[in-house]
């Protein structure tokens, strides 16, 4: 009950957050106030999908790593990968989506946008890919705990890089070319997606998306098989 | 002494555990930074805000924050609420001739020192690469400022202590934790300053002791407070720490009632 209550209090800072922010701001970028808080919204949606299905498992990587137990996984006729992602579950982290897709409806028609089928199914493509890429993204770091399990807190930084993803694109236009880049994959799990409510264009962003989508899940794949040569079970 | 020596030994085991240091630092870092980030893209509704929140006072208040978020904000609560109520470590601590309250006081202190540390290093790349900051040249006010940061520490050490202490009661205390985490968020001023707020959120928050933990702090360093102004502040913080010692004394003595330590 306290962890559904935490999901819901954070869903409603994230969304607030932005809500302070966008009453002092005209545009960020090309985005308007409301556009900027179904953003944020969007990030939930996404988010709490992805906290449903792999949140705990990764929590849990340290641990399993650390006792040892990752042996056992090894040793299972099932690809070690989906094993860790796939481990736990938690049902109740889907309130998250649904409080702010009920969010998102509601500012659509604050801001009198039509959505038609294209739209919608546009959204939900666009959403999968970036629960891909978020999740590739989080194995690709989550990998390091295989060489250092005491990196424990791993987690919630993963989390904060990720909340980058709440803003848009155009924030990071001028920062140098290294952030810019460690940045870039983050901004397509969201934006995208809200573009394609909005009605702006997306045609050119979904040929990013779905490149950055085979590009960083290729890359956590052989990254995780790589990481796995450095294990050297319980001993650790 | 035995605190000294209790903060040297723990000095140790920061240093060798530097790199998980370092992560928390670099939560500090990120959520700040990405705010700062957004303000620069930021075409405001009143022009007003362009000049009584100029571009280097918004540097100054996040970059700040990152050093004040390292600093004064300390992580004990997990360590007391999973490790020593949970897994029964209170045990050991309970037998020993010195205070449980400043013995996690000294361990803590390493730790916020190091990230603190990275988050000055930071500030100075930054400054030295052409950021410009606003600081208080005043003297007394400079004096004052540090009373409000060292009474921020121990305001923000005694809440976080007092989290912990919860769960001697909650059995899942995760969502206690995310839940004034949440909270700390808002009303200490980590989103934006206090003076942006709506009026009725700000006076919201100054009912808290969150902005006495960070708010005041970063503030008070670019000399936006008076003499007198600061010694209201100094005040309200020995309040709050009269009021979370209080509480902190409560649950401590009630919550002891509640535990039992079983060993072979």
């Amino acid at each position: 009950m306290s962890s559904l209550t935490a999901d819901v209090v954070w869903a409603l800072f994230n969304v607030i957050s932005f809500f302070f922010i966008t009453r002092k701001a005209n545009h960020i970028g090309e985005w308007t106030g409301n556009e900027i808080i179904l953003l944020a919204s969007t990030f939930n949606v996404i988010s709490g999908v992805y906290f449903m299905l792999f949140s705990k498992s990764f929590f849990k990587l340290a641990e399993i790593v650390q006792k040892g137990l990752l042996d056992g996984i090894l040793l299972k006729p099932l690809d070690s990968q989906f094993y860790i992602s796939f481990q736990y579950s938690n049902i109740t982290k889907i309130l998250r989506t649904f409080i702010c897709i009920g969010l998102n409806i509601y500012l659509i028609q604050a801001m009198h946008i039509q959505l038609n089928a294209i739209n919608i199914l546009n959204f939900i493509i666009l959403s999968l890919l970036g629960l891909v890429i978020l999740y590739s993204i989080s194995v690709i770091l989550f990998s390091f705990l295989i060489w250092n399990p005491e990196l424990s807190n791993l987690y919630s930084l993963i989390w904060d890089y990720l909340q980058a993803s709440r803003y848009p694109r155009e924030v990071f236009s001028d920062v140098n070319a290294f952030i810019f880049l460690v940045m870039v994959p983050v901004t397509f799990i969201v934006t995208t997606p809200s573009k394609a409510l909005l009605h702006k264009t997306i045609t050119g962003d979904f040929v990013w998306v779905i490149a950055i989508t085979i590009i960083t899940f290729v890359v956590a794949r052989k990254f995780w098989r790589f990481s796995l040569r450095g294990y050297t079970s319980s001993s650790l | 002494m035995r605190h000294l020596h209790i903060f040297l030994l723990n000095f140790q085991k920061v240093f060798e555990q530097r790199s998980r240091s370092f992560i928390w630092f670099l939560m500090s870092l990120i959520s700040p930074m990405l705010l700062l980030l957004m303000w620069s893209g930021v075409s405001f509704t009143n022009s007003n805000i362009n000049t009584s929140w100029p571009i280097n006072a918004r540097n100054t208040y996040y970059f700040l924050l990152v050093i004040a978020g390292s600093t004064l904000i300390s992580h004990i609560e997990e360590d007391v609420a999973e490790k020593d109520i949970k897994e029964g470590k209170l045990v050991s601590y309970l037998l020993k001739p010195y205070s449980y309250f400043w013995h996690k006081f000294f361990l803590e202190i390493p730790y916020r020192l190091l990230q603190g540390f990275f988050g000055v290093i930071i500030f100075i790349i930054t400054s030295m690469i052409g950021t410009s900051f606003i600081f208080s040249s005043d003297t007394i006010v400079i004096l004052l400022s540090l009373i409000v940061i060292i009474l921020a520490l121990f305001v923000g050490f005694t809440y976080k202590m007092i989290i912990g202490l919860w769960a001697f009661w909650f059995l899942d205390i995760w969502g206690v934790y995310q839940v004034t985490e949440v909270c700390m968020l808002i009303f200490a001023g980590f989103v934006l300053p206090l003076d942006l707020y709506p009026d009725w959120l700000k006076t919201v928050s100054l009912l808290t002791p969150f902005p006495y933990m960070i708010y005041f702090p970063i503030m008070s360093i670019q000399g936006k407070f008076v003499i007198y102004e600061l010694l209201n502040i100094i005040g309200r913080q020995l309040l709050w720490l009269g009021i979370l010692k209080f509480l902190y004394s409560l649950f401590w003595n009630k919550g002891l009632k509640k535990f039992t330590g079983v060993g072979q």
